[in-house]
């Protein structure tokens, strides 16, 4: 279970984030949709302890953040994968050490480490791409690449930040299936950031609706889409902003 | 802005500056203690920090030798007309101060600016979020590396630049001045404590500018106008750090013979 209570969060005196709370349960999936700039990316963040929230409480399952030393979090943020709106490649990696490199900070062993990346580019449809550098792909390719880290080690919890940015309508797809596939598989509880309600609409369990920092709605899909500014989102009412 | 404010908001950001450096120092120094031995990224820095700056050291402090020890001799011979003992006049002035701070203020630029560079730009790229979602502690991951090579380092050059500087003065002696080598190689001149002192200084600067460095490239903020500024900030503060810790070390020196 994820869940945010009266989250409030400024930077140098601007208020970006305004007494936001929900809950995702365990084995849900919960579509976080807003224009650019709402804070949908700084709630991931949060949810991981790499921004600590001024005001308001935030829990991964049974644990809460707020009291967690940053070497404690560390720990919490194993069970977390988190695909990063900006890819956020290790630019001195190869593809294939970049999405090892989950399992080789827990020290696995070599050979199951390049098993399993193997498979999640296979997954991921680059299967030949192992021994190249972030710098050589682009946005779409690096965005996979960024999926199959995040998702290397099976994660009970993933925080998905426009995972299909930049991609073909056919590879977005397939990611979407891909997503939700590694979910059922690890019984996991899944975020999923994007501007692309039509996919979103079928694989979430909830909708959450932010605009500049406040949480408009948050409930049941079909009740979200009762709900008329949810709707006019979902609906295309608003064009996808530039991601930021 | 009113004067007051600019200069408070200047000692606010340097009281922030400064706690987060004892923060990451301290951090660095735990993982140093628990933390793992990533020994491949340990020789990588120990090669980008040392070997690659040892020309660079063994130039100036080449120089510097010479000139000093040119500077003795003109002064010696005019007054009293024998510079047989330049060397042992001019190497303590090079192995306490200014072997070690040269080396230090070198390192503090093209290593501080590098470190700072680096981490910064994996700041801005959500790299070290990435680190840090991955049981990679910036402190363990980016910072400890660096700071081994240092510690290791930085004395290793400060040695090698004394040499250089030794042979080039002794060139310049025996060329210059016709002193004799055996007579500029005295070392009995140079005491033990000015060894010390100068592998101290040496020491101390190793630990303070990787900390230092690594800690403007973790505060950049932004995009890459965040990374220019952890740059210079880093070469600000860790050039100042070299000659602070080279006034309390030599403070401390001087009090203890
Ligand atoms: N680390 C930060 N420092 C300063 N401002 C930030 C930071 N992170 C996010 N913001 C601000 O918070 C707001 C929301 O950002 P973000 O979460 O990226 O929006 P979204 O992902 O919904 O497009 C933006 O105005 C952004 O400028
Ligand atoms: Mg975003």
């Amino acid at each position: 279970m994820i869940r945010l209570e009266g989250v409030c969060k400024s930077f140098d005196g601007v208020e970006v984030l305004r007494d936001v709370s929900f809950a995702v349960p365990a084995r849900g999936t919960l579509g976080l949709v807003g224009a650019g700039g709402a804070g949908k990316s700084l709630i991931l963040k949060l949810l991981c302890g790499l921004v600590r929230p001024d005001r308001g409480r935030v829990w991964l399952g049974e644990t809460e953040l707020g009291p967690l030393s940053e070497r404690e979090l560390m720990g919490v943020r194993g069970r977390i994968g988190m695909i990063f709106q900006n890819y956020a490649l290790f630019d001195y990696l190869t593809v294939a050490d970049n999405i090892g490199f989950p399992l080789a900070r827990m020290q696995r062993p070599a050979a199951e480490i390049a098993a399993r990346v193997q498979t999640r580019l296979d997954q991921v449809h680059l299967p030949d791409i192992g021994p190249r550098y972030p710098r050589e792909l682009s946005g779409g390719m690096k965005k996979r690449v960024c999926l199959a880290r995040a998702t290397v080690h099976d994660p009970p919890i993933m925080l998905c930040d426009d995972p299909t940015a930049g991609l073909d309508p056919v590879t977005t797809n397939r990611i979407f299936r891909l997503l939700k596939d590694l979910q059922a598989q690890n019984d996991a509880t899944a975020i999923i950031v994007s501007h692309e309600t039509a996919y979103l609409r079928p694989i979430c369990d909830a909708i959450a609706l932010l605009d500049r920092g406040r949480l408009v709605f948050a409930g049941p899909t079909e009740a979200a889409l009762q709900h008329p500014e949810v709707r006019a989102f979902m609906e295309a009412g608003v064009r996808p902003a530039q991601a930021r | 802005m009113s004067e007051p404010s600019t200069l408070g908001g200047l000692a606010r950001e340097l009281r922030a500056q400064i706690g987060d450096t004892i923060d990451v120092g301290r951090q660095a120094a735990w993982y140093l203690v628990r933390g793992r031995w990533d020994w491949p990224a340990i020789f990588a820095q120990a090669h980008e920090i040392g070997v690659r700056s040892v020309f660079f050291v063994i130039v100036c402090l080449g120089f510097l030798g010479a000139i000093i020890n040119l500077q003795a001799g003109f002064q010696a011979t005019r007054i009293i007309g024998d510079a047989s003992l330049i060397g042992q006049q001019a190497m303590p002035l090079v192995v306490r101060l200014l072997g070690p701070t040269l080396t230090g203020m070198m390192v503090a630029t093209r290593v501080g600016t590098g470190i700072a560079a680096e981490i910064g730009s994996m700041v801005v790229t959500e790299q070290v979020d990435a680190l840090r979602m991955n049981r990679a502690p910036p402190a363990e991951y980016l910072v400890k590396p660096r700071l081994v090579a240092c510690m290791v380092m930085v004395p290793a050059l400060t040695t090698i630049g004394i040499t250089a500087a030794f042979f080039a003065g002794m060139l310049v002696a025996a060329v210059g001045f016709g002193t004799n080598p055996g007579t500029y190689a005295d070392f009995d001149v140079v005491v033990g404590l000015d060894l010390i002192e100068g592998m101290v200084k040496a020491a101390a600067y190793g630990v303070a500018i990787p900390i230092i460095a690594a800690t403007a490239g973790l505060r950049a903020r932004g995009g890459s106008e965040g990374v220019g500024e952890a740059t210079t900030q880093a070469v600000v503060a860790a050039s100042l750090a070299v000659i602070v810790l080279d006034f309390l070390i030599s403070g401390a020196v001087f009090f203890l013979r």
